[in-house]
């Protein structure tokens, strides 16, 4: 028998992505209003595009959440994926390099401010986002029993749950606090 | 051992996982809300710019509404001068409070905000912001004058035009300390702390006069 890598290491990953979709299009609407004003101090858009652009992203991450969760083995699905956190890296990057280092990221901690650490984030969650497309090859295949899901849904929530941590310790770093 | 024990102790174990990982993010948190409060309380004051109790030195400037006011003003009220930018997030948290203070204060107090740079950008965040009963003026003459470094930043001058309190300002209760530092007639917290030697010093940092809510 023929044993590549399990199916349940190819769908947690993928759970966690579409985790990290959810999340962020939830934090997005919730704080609309903010998310909005943070759009704009990017400077990415012109003012006319704004209200477009941000609905479109949000738009984007649900469907790709939703993507994640139908076909975790889907090439396009983890392509986009990387480019939409890709994307927003580079909007960081492109604002940091203008010295506009002073504006809020709209990731999920309050009041974090841009830095060269969250393009790096974003670098490695674009990775893992790609990791689902090389695995899909090597993955063999069998029936899932509900200890299967379980452990899917454990390890994606373990995974999201690492993220957060990784993220509020950047948020935390002294000098994100001061004003710029 | 059979499949059974295994899937229980499998679960078992994810559930401590997620547990432990809760509490790691919970945490997290806490440290983040830590460095928040052992933030400095006041506004932290620089050494540089006009002296506290010094005269404001006198400006004619043009606000965004094409008036001419006088900092300080010559009417014998109060300015509180608040150096901001529509590029910074701190500032906006702290538009809502700048508006309550102006309401509470206004029987002796105009709020003044000053910035510099392009015109269009900032008329542009004075409409959208609601900010358009403050006068809104724009020179890089004030902002050298008073050596403003970062933002935002506030001067209080009183009724008579003397500097009696400034600082950066991150939140509600440093822009509050300046009140109370003119109330109470002091510069500093580090003066305050000086003159009342039995001033309560408790939880390892310095007490400092808080407004009362």
């Amino acid at each position: 028998m023929m044993r590549g890598i399990d199916p349940v290491t190819l769908m947690a990953v993928a759970s966690f992505c579409a985790l990290l979709w959810v999340a962020s299009a939830l934090h997005k609407l919730s704080n609309w209003q903010d998310y909005r004003e943070q759009l704009r101090d990017y400077q990415i858009a012109p003012l006319p595009l704004q209200a477009g652009l941000a609905i479109l992203l949000v738009l984007v991450e649900v469907l790709l959440a939703l993507a994640w969760l139908a076909d975790a083995r889907s090439p396009w699905v983890a392509l986009a994926s990387a480019f939409l956190l890709l994307c927003y890296g580079a909007a960081m990057a492109y604002n940091l390099m203008r010295g506009r280092d002073g504006i809020d990221c709209g990731c999920a901690a309050a009041g974090q401010l841009i830095r060269w650490s969250l393009v790096v984030r974003n670098l490695v969650l674009a990775l893992l986002a790609l990791l689902p497309m090389w695995l899909a090859s090597a993955v063999s295949m069998r029936a899932l029993c509900w200890l299967d899901l379980v452990t899917i849904a454990a390890a994606a929530m373990m995974l999201y749950g690492a993220y957060v941590v990784a993220n509020q310790l950047l948020a935390n770093n002294p000098p994100q606090r001061s004003t710029h | 051992m059979n499949d059974l024990s295994l899937s229980v102790s499998n679960t078992l174990l994810w559930c401590a996982v997620l547990l432990l990982l809760a509490m790691v993010i919970a945490l997290a948190r806490q440290v983040g809300v830590l460095f928040e409060r052992v933030a400095p309380m006041g506004a932290l004051v620089t050494d540089s710019g006009p002296a506290l109790g010094a005269a404001a030195p006198h400006f004619e400037l043009k606000t965004l509404d094409a008036k001419t006011i006088g900092i300080p003003a010559a009417s014998g009220r109060g300015t509180l001068l608040f150096f901001l930018s529509p590029t910074c997030p701190v500032c906006k948290k702290l538009l809502p409070v700048l508006k309550s203070v102006q309401q509470s204060e206004r029987h002796w107090l105009d709020v003044v905000l000053a910035s510099d740079g392009n015109m269009p950008e900032h008329m542009a965040f004075w409409r959208s912001a609601g900010l358009t009963g403050m006068p809104y003026v724009l020179s890089a003459e004030l902002g050298l004058t008073y050596r403003i470094a970062r933002l935002p930043y506030a001067v209080l001058i009183d009724e008579q035009g003397r500097v009696s309190a400034k600082g950066l300002i991150n939140s509600r209760e440093q822009l509050e300390s300046l009140f109370v530092a003119k109330d109470l007639g002091v510069s500093s917290v580090q003066e305050y702390l000086k003159r009342s030697p039995d001033a309560d010093v408790h939880h390892g940092h310095a007490a400092h006069p808080q407004p009362s809510k």
